[in-house]
């Protein structure tokens, strides 16, 4: 089981008019909704979730994280006492932290690599830092991946990857078992979307055939499957602020164990997977694939004219703001969730966007971050 | 060896530098013994579809327009590229009718065999991906120049998939200069990368075969005067050739140097910003627009008559200009910032010491590098000048490129 944790510095509405003098993270970010969102989750989610969590872990228990840099430094600034929790989950020795971008972003996808392994290696840094680990396996920020991406993580010595297990890709084959890289080496780990979502989406859906479901039901399920190993990969938030205490979502976390136990499953890290099994097979992903949305692809961050804009704009900043003090402030600026903010995609997955979604049309989203990306260029060419 | 190209340019369509590598190596390869096809884009069907040029075997496939139809079913961003798609939609056409033609007919139905299939760029991988999965030929990729480089970083998404399909699909690489192999790493495209030199006709640009009448003339129609220096720019009049720059940091030039003129010959989208740019300077009375495609002969009058070469590229895989500068004799001042294979081509100091670096983003920095080379006097440009054509006969002639190459073929053919 590995949980996604992460947090972006939401953006303020920036003003032309009265911002242009003020230092530049007090000019773009939003401390106060920033504050606010992290306390509401700490209270329903990262403290009740990770105690049950910890208790698991120090009963043997094995679980996975994967933790942004922009996390890190929120929890430092809004809340440490979380931080504390997670490192005392870290120090049972029975979790496993990934790997992954620092910022969150979409650098695998630039034109150039460098940002990207930038971005990697301060994530590395950080992980060994606050939690004393030492990065094995690398996820991408949304589970990201296409074959150039393998080829620079195998490059990079990770041992394994984890990206979607997609159908299309998959066609007759089970996201059960362990898969290679084209023409490669690189392990990657697939994860059970289904699974998954039966637990991220589906838990407390009362139309959902299923429904309720209990621990025993899930464990029953997994049992019955076969194949090397089960990647259940789920945002952290969907244990007690997504899906509500109310729904029973932390009694079902707290029970999963040790019923997968009694049916004789065992719970491992990525990293235990990787040393015992050998892939099976290809996974060739020439174009870029995601856990988001029914489409499995960046069409979520990069479906639409407003996103691909940013997305150059974003990019082309990259000299401009190069060995400036403003570096950091860029990267923040490219955390995924501001395309996903731009996103006009109206379908299923649109009442999802719009949960998560702070401003009131992907229009208004445009002409804040452009002007953020402006300002911060007038900045750094004034230098 | 049995060779085939797809270059989507070849003569008589000559667009850019892949065009004149393609034309000069097959050449080379046709007279040394080697057997030569060359697949290439029958653009606006006005060409013959056989033809043979030098001793190659050149096949051109008649095209049909198959743009209205590709809008219905290619994503966005090939769909953003408006009139651009009919582009799009000629290369996919010549490589498929092209790879078609020579899997089913010529390998399959006539038995013809050949050891290597090389693809220039993006505009020719596509064919050569699929001719070496039908066939089995090994695939040798040569890349010119980048999608990333060529539009600094605004480029199509999916041309840059092409290109590295076309790395992953390719049994070994071939750039233009040790730049790009650093370049092609930051692209994520780290092995089987080998570096390939340009060239240049070495007996073309002789400064000893040219007719000084000629290059009077082409004084006297600038209205160029004897005793006069003259600083010569040759490249397309785009923003990436740094061309805008120059202009910009002529009157530093002028300052020191008033008895100096500026050419610039090329065509490109800048033409009417450049003459506003010299214009709203004050400089506009010493600075000569051509804004024309001259054939060779007439450039390599142009080359003559310059006292210095100023080619101030943001990004140059290679800067086939250049060479032709150092061939007839004439120091050359380079941009050296980012991607620039013209750094190799130039020593800036020591025995071979042939023009100057200088950071192209910034005019003060391009008009110092002119100012040193006119700041030493005429006998001793006349050595650099002499320096640069040694430099070029000992490695930037086709028999240096094609010895080369043939070494690369070797290590994939089978």
């Amino acid at each position: 089981m590995a949980f996604h944790v992460h947090q972006p510095f939401r953006l303020r509405r920036f003003s032309v008019f009265n911002d242009l003098e003020k230092p530049p993270n007090k000019a773009y970010f939003d401390s106060e909704k920033n504050r606010a969102i992290f306390e509401r989750v700490s209270k329903k989610c990262y403290f009740p979730a990770t105690e049950i969590i910890k208790d698991l872990s120090n009963n043997g228990y094995k679980f996975t994280y994967s933790i942004t840099g922009t996390w890190v430094e929120s929890a430092k600034l809004y809340n440490p006492d979380v931080l504390s929790i997670f490192k005392e989950t870290f120090d049972t020795g029975n979790v496993e932290l990934l790997g992954e971008t620092y910022y969150h972003s979409l650098s695998s996808l630039y034109s150039g690599l460098e940002e990207f392994k930038i971005q990697v290696k301060m994530h590395k840094k950080m992980a060994r830092r606050e939690f004393k680990q030492k990065t094995k396996t690398f996820r991408n920020t949304e589970l990201i991946y296409d074959n150039r991406i393998g080829t620079e993580i195998e490059k990079m010595k990770f041992k394994g990857i984890i990206t979607e297990g997609v159908d299309r890709i998959l066609e007759w084959r089970s996201p059960t078992d362990l898969y290679r890289r084209v023409r490669g080496k690189l392990p990657i780990m697939l994860r059970h979307y289904k699974l998954s979502d039966d637990i991220g989406f589906r838990f407390s859906a009362r139309d959902w055939a299923c429904w309720p479901l209990t621990a025993d039901k899930y464990a029953d399920w997994i049992s019955n499957l076969n194949g090397q190993y089960v990647l259940l990969y789920i945002d952290y938030e969907t244990f007690g602020e997504h899906q509500w205490p109310e729904t029973g979502i932390l009694d079902f976390l707290e029970h999963l164990p040790g019923e997968l136990e009694k049916r004789g499953n065992e719970l491992v890290t990525p990293s235990d997977v990787l040393k015992k099994q050998e892939p099976v097979g290809e996974y060739d992903s020439p174009w870029a694939i995601s856990w988001a949305d029914e489409s499995r692809d960046v069409s979520t961050w990069l479906g639409n004219r407003l996103q691909q804009e940013i997305f150059k704009r974003i990019q082309g900043l990259e000299e401009v703001v190069s060995g400036t003090e403003l570096e950091d402030t860029w990267r923040k600026i490219q955390t995924a969730d501001h395309l996903y903010y731009l996103s006009t995609k109206a379908t299923k997955d649109g009442v999802i966007h719009k949960y998560f979604n702070p401003y009131d049309s992907p229009y208004d989203a445009f002409i804040n971050i452009a002007n953020i990306i402006e300002d911060i260029r007038r900045r750094a060419e004034k230098k | 060896m049995r060779i085939v190209h797809f270059s989507w340019e070849y003569p008589p369509r000559i667009v850019g530098g892949l065009g004149t590598f393609a034309t000069e190596i097959t050449k080379k390869f046709a007279e040394k013994g080697h057997e030569i096809t060359v697949f290439t884009m029958n653009d606006g069907n006005r060409f013959s579809t056989r033809d043979a040029i030098n001793g190659v075997e050149v096949h051109r496939p008649l095209l049909i327009d198959f743009s209205d139809m590709y809008s219905l079913y290619v994503g966005e961003e090939l769909r953003n590229w408006g009139r651009g798609l009919k582009f799009f939609s000629d290369i996919v056409t010549y490589n498929t009718l092209s790879s078609a033609k020579l899997v089913n007919d010529i390998i399959k139905n006539k038995g013809k065999k050949f050891d290597i299939i090389h693809s220039h760029d993006w505009l020719g991988i596509y064919g050569g991906i699929a001719t070496r999965k039908e066939t089995g030929i090994p695939l040798v990729f040569h890349i010119h120049s980048t999608e990333k480089g060529r539009s600094q970083g605004m480029g199509s998404h999916t041309v840059e998939k092409f290109e590295y399909k076309g790395f992953s699909e390719a049994d070994i690489v071939v750039t233009v200069s040790n730049a790009m192999k650093k370049e092609l790493e930051t692209l994520g495209m780290n092995e089987k990368v080998e570096v390939c030199w340009n060239g240049v006709d070495a007996n073309k640009y002789d400064p000893s075969k040219v007719n000084r009448d000629e290059v009077s003339k082409l004084k006297k129609r600038y209205g160029i005067k004897e005793g006069e220096n003259v600083i010569l720019f040759v490249g397309r009049l785009v923003g990436v050739k740094g061309v805008d720059k120059l202009v910009r940091a002529f009157p530093l030039v002028l300052k020191r140097f008033p008895n100096t003129k500026l050419v610039i010959l090329g065509k490109g989208g800048m033409e009417t910003d450049l003459t506003n740019l010299a214009k709203s300077l004050g400089i506009a009375s010493n600075v000569i627009f051509r804004f024309e495609f001259v054939p060779e002969t007439e450039r390599i009058i142009h080359y003559a008559m310059s006292d210095v070469a100023v080619f101030p590229s943001l990004y140059e895989p290679f800067g086939i200009v250049c060479t032709e500068a150092m061939s007839m004799e004439k120091p050359v001042v380079v941009g050296a910032h980012g991607t620039s294979g013209m750094t190799e081509q130039v020593r800036d100091s020591g025995p071979d010491e042939c023009g100057r670096y200088v950071d192209p983003r910034y005019p003060e920095d391009i008009a110092r590098g002119i100012n040193e080379i006119l700041e030493i006097g005429p006998e001793d440009r006349k050595v650099l000048g002499v320096n640069g054509r040694k430099r070029v006969l000992n490695y930037f002639t086709w028999d240096h490129v094609y010895e080369r190459l043939l070494n690369i073929y070797k290590k994939v053919a089978k």
